[in-house]
Order: structure tokens, then sequence, then C-alpha cells
């Protein structure tokens, strides 16, 4: 498979787009990327890119005149840093707390840059060199000995053959030996392959190649990652989202589009939205909106979180409730899928809910006070 | 429209501009140069007309012009029109003196508008920076603020000709304005006033006139003068008697870019006034590797280690940002995003300021500092200071001397004041020696102060270094507090005490954005004891100070039910102690003496303060020590009756927990529980209850708390027990003639041998 460099298979099995659960970030938007193909031909761009650097912006901030749908809220900034951080010989890495979407946003580089956002290796602490590298086809190996036959590759493997972009999720959770695989392939683009004759046993990393690692900042920081690894990457913070009400269209869209595909006909009224956006925001920020500060909860308080307790509290409103989304169906499910087991945090929310929830008058405030009942 | 409006050929070209922005500079320069008109029109302050020539001397910038005037409400209130070197106002003035053409300031004096008009930078961006149009340009253009908006469009573009760029900015002031909610009163009669100014001239002149505004106001004040806009009623400029009314001036007074860049909100201008200052001088393509050489300078002294790979990376970073974004050569934002991204390697925290951050915004602020030519006047200040000092006898000689103060006297408070307001600004030669100690509070019998004052050969640079901060004494200290106010952090007390300092040097005319500021300082203070010691000074200046004459005010009143609600917040969210009992225990008692000397004064709530005490007397979460306290305050306003209490203590009645507790409770309703028989009992039972390791245990702690009482209760108590348990006591309590360190080895020793002895059996059953 590693021979057949080209684009992107839905691999063997795969069948009808319409049943995957997740397609991949290039299949689900081709029309946008052919779009972008078509509008940037001949326009200059970094060698061994799919498009050129403006149109990867359009890609995923969304462009109106060509009809390109936005895919990511944030700041316009992070993502020029991060586009040209991969146009350069250092590879980029979104490190954030869990839920800021880093590894959403690491696919869509990767498919528009490259077209292919499947390279990925799957940091964890059994993660190994086969993994990242290269193992090999045992039968193959007995029989014929080391060739490029018996060579199974591995993502980085292919993404300096192909030319592509690699993606390496959550990379502190690997053991930092593991990480250091990285250090020469970054600086020399370069990988021995001592097994191999003399004449293929360097991999030259063919241009377009670069690494997009993300980190979590809550688990294993990034502190312990050695300096030499850091020194070839550009770090980017991927914050959670600054805006209020963009974060409220999100969480109302996402939770909607999740209902929806379970086939419940249920929508989220906006005061609810707002009432349950407001504390995942407030207690994320540890500050109010009138500037108070707040104690922070262990708990990331992501976005992706507020929109799985929508989505509950949704699925709990259908099948258990009259339909209808109440304030306590948010709360029991803010503690249940939101804090999980943090006795502390419940602890901190319900003295948000005291000195601040309380003071709130008018949309859903009230009733939502009314049920901290079921917080304890 | 626009055609005429951007005729540079005219008999009177219309300059357009961005206060401090260095493109405008340049071009406005070049326009001056190339058409040499008759006369040279300047947005700024007519009533400095007659003293014009002051501009022209050799002075270090940045300066500023400096307007002040005593308003209706009584208050004292002045604005800036700040130059620095790459001001368009300043390039214009400068190249019309050189080129020989007449030179005025166009715009309404600045007390004709004080009183609807509170901005006091009259050179700010608000009319640019609001609105529709810059919103959907920036979407358009794909940038994030006004100010990348301009950088593109107008700082970046060196292609562009001289008739180009000005028919750019009319054609972007023009629609800003038109997509504008409405334009303001004081912009309307300062854009009539304007207009009739450029009249005159024309009539007085025949030669060409050059008009320089804001370009907010360039379309308004041509449109008036070709009778497309006609004057409205209001628009009248008040008449020459009324306007002389009240008391006001005009100076020139040295300024900073420290100054120029705190600006916000309303009162914003173009920012990274070092950045532009570079710029300015050196505009060449790679001008920005001088100021990345610079942060790393900083970064360096600052013990980062910034290695020339770093560099390298950051320059990479920036050039290719810079080609993404279509910019000719690599801009401020090219330069800081560069830097973020190749230096930082770890996560940025939403409202922490990151080190490196503030070392590119410290070289991107930039250190200038004004100061006005040695044959210029001084500084209004200097003269302010000598009037002051003279007037009160506080003037400094070499022979030092000592003074005493009694505050309580009117003139004597007064001098005071003014010393205040020198150490403030660090004055050199005033320094304060002794006196009562306002902070701690502790002897207030009589408030006095000694102060020590001697000449020193620092005055006078003092002095005018202190200038930039304002032209009187009164407003360059208020203008220090706040500047003070600005670098602290999340901190109400040190919040409390400069608004202590502020009552202290009488400044109590203070802007409403040093209230906000203390405000917002006490509600982001995350630390108990902090915000309640604030509410301590806080409640001090509200309710007892009359030497100060702060008592009762209302803004006071508003900071002190501030820090009462956000005590109470965090007192509910205090957890297991960390060894600050003593300090957490004052905190409850601040709370509970500003809830019962203020609840009708500042309507606090009492069922919410109730509310907070229950749920910290029941919360398991909290240390014994804040559940006994809170048990004492609802004791004390009578919310709870002793039985409660007691069925409480039996809760703490383990040796681990039982002194916390009572010196909690007996800290908060100190009267209350040495009175009370039936407490007292119950203590003792307790007590009684312990074995004897078990009270050894307890004692370090219950020592502790029985100190809140002083010997005299403590015998009281004492006898109230020999009472209730029918013992007479034949003398006072017995005083043991060792340490008390000794007297509890003896005990555990005596403990030990009992025990040793009953496991041998030596004494049958119990002791």
């Amino acid at each position: 498979m590693a021979k057949k460099a080209s684009t992107p298979p839905p691999s063997p099995g795969n069948g009808d787009l319409a049943h995957l659960q997740r397609p991949a970030a290039e299949v689900l938007y081709a029309a946008d990327l052919e779009k972008l193909i078509a509008a940037d031909k001949g326009k200059p761009r970094p060698q061994g890119w799919a498009i050129t650097p403006q149109s990867v912006l359009r890609f995923v901030l969304g462009d109106d005149t060509l009809g390109v749908a936005p895919k990511f809220v944030g700041s316009r900034r992070l993502l020029e840093r991060s586009v040209v951080a991969l146009a350069t010989n250092r590879g980029l890495m979104l490190i954030g707390e869990p839920g800021t979407a880093k590894s959403y946003l690491s696919e869509l580089l990767a498919a528009a840059i490259s077209g292919d956002s499947t390279l990925t290796i799957q940091g964890s602490a059994g993660t190994t060199e086969d993994n990242i590298k290269y193992s090999w086809n045992y039968a193959l190996l007995l029989a014929e000995g080391p060739s490029e036959r018996s060579l199974v590759a591995a993502p980085l493997f292919r993404g300096m053959q192909q030319g592509k972009i690699v993606r390496f999720e959550e990379i502190t959770r690997c053991p930092i030996e593991i990480q250091d695989i990285l250090l020469s392939i970054l600086s020399d683009r370069v990988m021995s392959i001592p097994e191999l004759a003399d004449d293929s046993r360097s991999l030259y990393a063919k241009t377009g190649f670069n690494v997009i690692a993300t980190a979590n900042t809550r688990d294993r920081g990034v502190n312990e990652m050695s300096a030499a690894l850091k020194r070839r990457f550009n770090f980017e913070t991927v914050p959670p989202i600054a805006d209020l009400n963009e974060e409220m269209a999100l969480v109302q869209r996402e939770a909607e589009k999740m209902l929806r595909r379970a086939d419940i006909p249920i929508t989220l009224q906006a005061d609810l939205v707002e009432v349950l956006v407001t504390t995942f925001h407030e207690l994320r920020n540890g500050q109010t909106s009138g500037g108070k500060a707040l104690e922070g909860l262990t708990t990331a308080m992501s976005t992706a979180e507020a929109v799985s307790t929508a989505y509950a509290a949704g699925i709990h409103a259908y099948y258990y409730g009259g339909g209808q989304v109440e304030p306590g169906h948010l709360v029991q499910h803010l503690v249940g899928s939101a804090l999980k087991d943090a006795p502390d945090d419940v602890k901190k929310l319900e003295h948000y809910f005291h000195h601040v929830v309380k003071s709130r008058k008018g949309g859903a405030w009230p009733a939502y006070y009314e049920a901290r009942k079921f917080l304890s | 429209m626009i055609d005429a409006l951007a005729d540079i050929d005219g008999r009177v070209v219309y300059f357009p501009v961005r206060h401090h922005s260095p493109a405008c500079a340049r071009r406005v320069r070049e326009l001056i140069e190339s058409v040499k008109p008759a006369a040279v029109l300047i947005e700024g302050p007519s009533d400095f007309n007659a003293r014009i020539d002051e501009l022209f001397l050799a002075h270090r910038l940045p300066i500023a012009i400096y307007s002040y005037a005593r308003i209706a409400d009584g208050g004292r209130r002045g604005a800036y029109h700040p130059f620095c070197v790459y001001s368009p106002e300043w390039q214009a003035l400068q190249a019309a003196h050189a080129a020989g053409a007449m030179v005025r300031f166009i715009d309404l004096p600045w007390f004709d508008i004080a009183q609807i008009d509170a901005v006091a930078n009259r050179y700010s961006d608000q009319h640019l920076r609001r609105g529709e149009y810059v919103r959907r340009l920036c979407k358009q253009v794909g940038v994030e603020s006004f100010d990348d908006l301009w950088d593109t469009f107008f700082e970046l573009d060196g292609e562009l000709t001289l008739k180009e760029f000005v028919r750019r900015m009319h054609h972007f002031c023009v629609h800003s304005r038109l997509l504008d909610e409405h334009v303001s009163l004081s912009d309307r009669r300062r854009e009539a006033f304007m207009a009739a100014q450029v009249q005159a001239t024309l009539s007085e002149t025949p030669g060409r006139v050059v008009v320089v505004t804001g370009g907010y106001h360039s379309a308004a004040i041509h449109g008036r003068l070709t009778g497309a806009v006609s004057a409205e009623a209001d628009e009248v400029t008040p008449n020459q008697a009324e306007r002389q009314a009240g008391e006001h001036g005009i100076a020139l007074t040295p300024y900073s870019y420290e100054r120029l860049d705190s600006l916000r909100g309303y009162e914003a201008g173009m920012p990274n006034p070092g950045y532009y200052h570079e710029v300015w001088h050196q505009r060449a393509a790679g001008s920005h590797r001088r100021l990345l050489g610079r942060v790393a300078e900083l970064l360096r002294t600052r013990g980062q280690s910034i290695s020339a790979a770093d560099l390298i990376a950051a320059e990479g970073a920036a050039q290719g940002l810079a080609q993404l974004r279509g910019h000719p050569q690599v801009w401020r934002r090219d330069l800081v995003d560069g830097i973020i991204g190749a230096l930082i390697k770890d996560e940025q925290v939403l409202g922490i300021a990151h080190p490196l951050l503030e070392a590119v915004h410290e070289v991107f602020r930039g250190g200038e500092r004004g100061q006005l030519a040695s044959d210029a006047s001084l500084p209004p200040l200097v003269h302010d200071m000598r009037v002051l000092l003279h007037a009160h006898g506080l003037e400094a000689e070499s022979k030092p001397r000592e003074l005493e103060l009694d505050l309580e006297a009117e003139t004597e408070r007064s001098r005071s004041a003014i010393l205040h307001r020198l150490m403030i600004l660090g004055i050199a030669g005033y320094s304060q020696i002794g006196g009562s100690d306002l902070v701690a509070r502790t002897d207030l019998a009589k408030v006095w102060e000694q102060w020590r004052i001697q000449w020193s050969p620092d005055l006078e640079a003092t002095s005018v270094e202190a200038a930039r901060y304002g032209p009187t004494l009164a407003d360059a200290a208020a203008a220090r507090l706040e500047e003070r106010s600005n670098s602290v952090e999340r901190n109400a007390n040190q919040a409390a005490l400069l608004l202590l300092d502020a009552a202290l040097a009488e400044l109590t005319h203070l802007a409403d954005t040093f209230l906000e500021r203390v405000v917002s300082l006490i509600g982001s203070d995350p630390d108990f004891v902090s915000v309640t010691s604030a509410l301590g000074h806080l409640l001090y200046l509200l309710v007892h100070d009359h030497v100060l004459r702060t008592a009762g005010r209302a803004d006071l009143g508003r900071l002190v039910h501030e820090a009462f609600t956000r005590g109470l917040w965090l007192l509910e969210g205090l957890g297991q102690g960390e060894g600050r009992d003593r300090e957490r225990l004052s905190g409850v008692q601040a709370l509970l003496e500003a809830f019962e000397r203020c609840h009708d004064m500042l309507s606090l709530n009492r069922d919410e303060f109730v509310a907070v005490l229950q749920r910290v007397q029941a919360s398991k979460h909290q240390a014994a020590v804040i559940r006994g306290a809170a048990s004492g305050v609802l004791w004390t306003i009578g919310q709870c009756n002793a039985d409660e209490v007691q069925a409480q203590l039996l809760l703490f009645a383990d040796p681990d927990h039982l002194g916390d507790f009572l010196a909690g409770l007996f800290c908060l309703a100190r009267e209350a529980s040495q009175r009370h028989r039936d407490l007292v009992l119950s203590i003792d039972r307790v007590l009684a209850a312990f074995a004897d390791d078990e009270f050894l245990a307890a004692l370090p702690s219950l020592r502790l708390a029985f100190t809140y009482f002083t010997p005299r209760e403590k015998h009281h108590m004492a006898l109230t027990l020999c009472e209730a348990l029918g013992l007479k006591p034949q003398q006072s309590l017995t005083r043991i003639e060792v340490t008390p360190e000794a007297a509890a080895r003896a005990l555990a020793f005596e403990g030990r041998l009992f025990e040793a002895a009953k496991r041998f059996g030596l004494r049958g059953g119990d002791l």
C-alpha cells in the first residue's frame, strides 16, 4: 500500500459514504476543496501543497465569494501563524485544554494542505517506534529477507514518502523516548532504515511533508517534552471560544445536529442554551461576565462538553420527559456528563449557583437556579 | 462628492488624518512642501494660537497642549492634544513653519465643549474605530481589528501617490461616517466652528490654504463651506461673554509614550507608539530586525535564553506571515505573530500576560518621555507646585527641618494633603518619618504626622519629571495613582491602600475609571484575606473617618458593598485551613462589622448574609475555625440561640477540632460566649470527657482559643464555671511558677507514669 501514492481511498469495505459514522474531512468537504483547487490554478504555493496558503485559510474559516462554508470558530491570526509554521521547516504543535477542537483543526489543515488527513499516529502510553516509522510483514521477511516489499510503512514513513502532512495526536501521552524519534526526522528530514540495502537505506522526505502534533495541557503537559523537540516545533495554543454568542450558536447547531442524527425531533430553546453555555464559559474562564473571579474547576468545561451536555439533556427530555428540555435536565447532565467524578467540582458548581446564578433575572435563569436541587 | 473633497489642486486642500499616523504625517509634509500654501489650518485648540510659537522651540517630544477648566459641578477637568514626532499635526506645524506659511489651530477651545464631551484625549480615534463600516471591511479584508485594517490600507501601501492617498483617506472616512449611528452635538459644534475659521482665513488671504483635520471631520467642514451641509441652531458657539466665564487655561506640558499607549476605549489612539516611532525614523524594509533584536535583548536581560536559531525562526515566521497577508514588508502584527509562533513554547493562558509578550509590548510601547525646551516656560506643574508650597510654608531649604502636623486642625490637614501628593509623585526632599498608622489603625486617639523636609538637588528634576502626569499637583497625583492602580493585579487590599492614599492626599475627584478599576480589583481578587482586609480599610474610611472627611461618601459605600459581597462569596469557597486562621478570623470579623454598621446605609441583604453563614456553618468542607466563626456571627446577630451553638459544639467535641471551633466562636461572639453559663458548662463537660493524652493534644489550640479573652474575662469565666459546679474557689486561679511548656511536659510525664502503673497493675481499676 505504501507504494501506491495517490489520493486517499475510501479503502476496502468502506462502501457508501452515507453510512460512515464519520468520514474524513477531505471526503466530507471534497466539494470545497475542489473549488479551491480550481481557484488556485497556476498560483505559487509551497512545494507539495495542494492549495495555496491563502486557500487553506479560506477552507478553514470559510469564504463567501467562493461559497466555502466556515468549519472552525477561532482566531484568524492563530490560523495564519499555524499555516506559516507548516510552510517552514518547523512542525506545528497545537496545544490547549481538552475539547478545544485541536484534533479537528489538525485534520482540517492536513486535508487542505495534503488532501489527506488519514496519516495519523495516535499517541498513547503504548505507542511504539513500529507504530510511527515502519514494521515488517514477518512472513515476507522470513521468506525474502528485509526488502521494500516486506516493509510495512507506518504513517510517518508514508508522509515522508508521499510528501504529506502527518498528524501526531496526543503526543505528550507517549514516553519521551518515543517522542524524540521525531528529532532527527524534523531536523534532517530523513529516516534511516538500516535493514535495507544501501540504495534504499535512507528515506528522504518529499516536499510537502510536515508534522502537526496535538497535546493536551490538562493531563500530561508539554513541560516534560525535551527541549530539543520543542525547538523543532512552533507552538500554538488553541484557546476555547472567546465569544459567548459564537459559542452559543455553535453549541445549539452541533447539539441539534447530533439529535437529528439520532432521530430525535427536539429543538433546544435559545434561553436554555444561553444558561448552559454561559455556565460553561464562565466556569472555564474563571470569571463571570461581570468580571468577578471564580474558582476554576478541575474539569475542563470545554465547548465539546457543553455540546454533549445539551445532547444528553435532549435525549433525556425526549425519552423520559415531556419532550421539552427543562433546566433540570441540563443540571442533571451537567453533573453527569461534564463534571464526571469530581466532588470538589460539584461543590464549586453549587457555589456558582448560589453567588452567580441566583442574582440573574430573566430568561431561563430563575428556573435554572431552582433546578440546583439536582446538584446533590 | 469625494472628487471635490479629494482635489489637491484647488485653492483649499482638505487633508484628512488619523491622529498619530506616521503615513499621514509623511504625506501631509509632502503636501505642504509641494503646495507651498499661504496658510495651514490644523485641528487643535484655537485658544493656543496666541502662543503657537512656543511649539517651534526645541522641545523633546512627546509633549501635549493641556487645556483645563472648572466645570459646572465644581470639578476640575482637563484634556490633552498630544504630539509625538510622527503626529501629522506636528509635522504639518513644522513643515508650515519652515515654508513660512501662516499656521493656526482652528478647533473650538476645549472649555467650550467640556460640559458635553468627556473625552480627555482630543486626538483619540473614537470616530474611526467604531461603526459598521470598519467591522465589515475587517471581515472582507481578513484582519481582526481596526488597527490592522488601518495598517493594511494606509501605513503599508507605500506605492500610492499623494493624490491617491488623499483620495483613499477621504473615501474611507466618508464611508465610515455615513454608516455611523449619529454625529454628536460636540462634533457638530466643533465642525461649525472649524468651517467658520476656514472661511475667515479665506477672506483674509488670497493664497492657497491647507486644512489638516481628523478625517472624520473633513467632509463635514467641506460640506459647510460649499453649502451642502447647513448649520443647525444648536451648533452656535457660545458668545464671547459666556465663554470667558469660569476658570480655564491652557499650557504646554511634557507627555510620554507610556501614557499614549495606555489610552483605552473612547480615549484610544494609535497603539504601540514605540513601533511607529521606529517606523517613522527608519522605514526601509528590514527595519523590523532592529525591533526583534531589541525584544531579544530585553528577554535576555530578564534571564530568558533566546538563541540565534530562535531569532532566525521568528524572523522566518514573520516574513512568512507578511507574505501570507500580502504585506510588502514585515509589519507590526507580522512581527508580533512571528515572535509568538516561533518563541513561545508553552500554553498561553487567557487573561494572564505571558512574559515574552510583555517584553514585546514593552519594546513596542517605547520609552520616550517628553521634555519642554529650556527656553520655554517651565511645565505648569512646576509652577503650580511653587505657588502651593509657598502659600503653605512648605518650601524646601538646604537646612533640614521636621514638621509635626495635627490632622484634626483644618490648616494642617491641607498642608498634609499637599505633602502626600508630593509623596505620591515621588518628589525628592519630602518624606514622612512618623505619625499615626492609618493602615493598621492601632492608636487613633490623636491623628498626627511627622514630616521631614530638606532641599535636594533632585527636587527640580523629579518635579519636571512628574510634569508628564499633569499640569497641577492634584491632577498629577491623581494620574499617578491611576497609573499605580493599573499595575496592581487581582489584589483588593492594595487597591484599598491606594484609595487610602487618595484620601490622605485629598484627591476626592478621582476619575470614574479609577473607581471602576478598584471595583474590578475587588471583584477579581481570589483571596479571602486580602478582600476582607480591603473591606477593613474601606469600612474605616466610610464609617469612622472624620479626619480625612471621607465618612459617608457614596462612592466608598459602593466599594464597601462590593467588598462585602465579594468577601461573602469567597468565605463560602474557603476550604480546609492552610494556617492563616488569625487572618481569616479577622476577615470574618470585618464582614460582621460591615454588616452591623452598614446594613441600613448600604442596604446589605440580611437573608443573603444569613444564608451564606448557615451554609458555611453546616459545610463539611470548611475548617472548624471558620465553622465556629460562622456560629459566632449567627449567634451575635441573633440568628441562632445558645442551644444551637451548643449543638454545634458537640459536633466538634474531639481533641483535633475543639480548640479551632472555640477560637472561631470566641473571636466572633466574644461577649455572648463568656457570659453564657450553659455554654461554659458544655465546654467543661466535653473537656472532662477527654482522656489525658487527648487533652494534651487539644491543649495548644485551646490555649489559642482562650487568648481571645482578656485575663479579666477568663477569670470571670472560671468563676461562672465554679459557681455552676458548686465549687468555691479559695483563691483566683493558681499561678503555676513554671512555663506552660514545662507544665505540659510534666502533665504528659504524669500521664505516661499512670499509664505504666496501670499496665503493671500497680493501681487497680480506674484512676
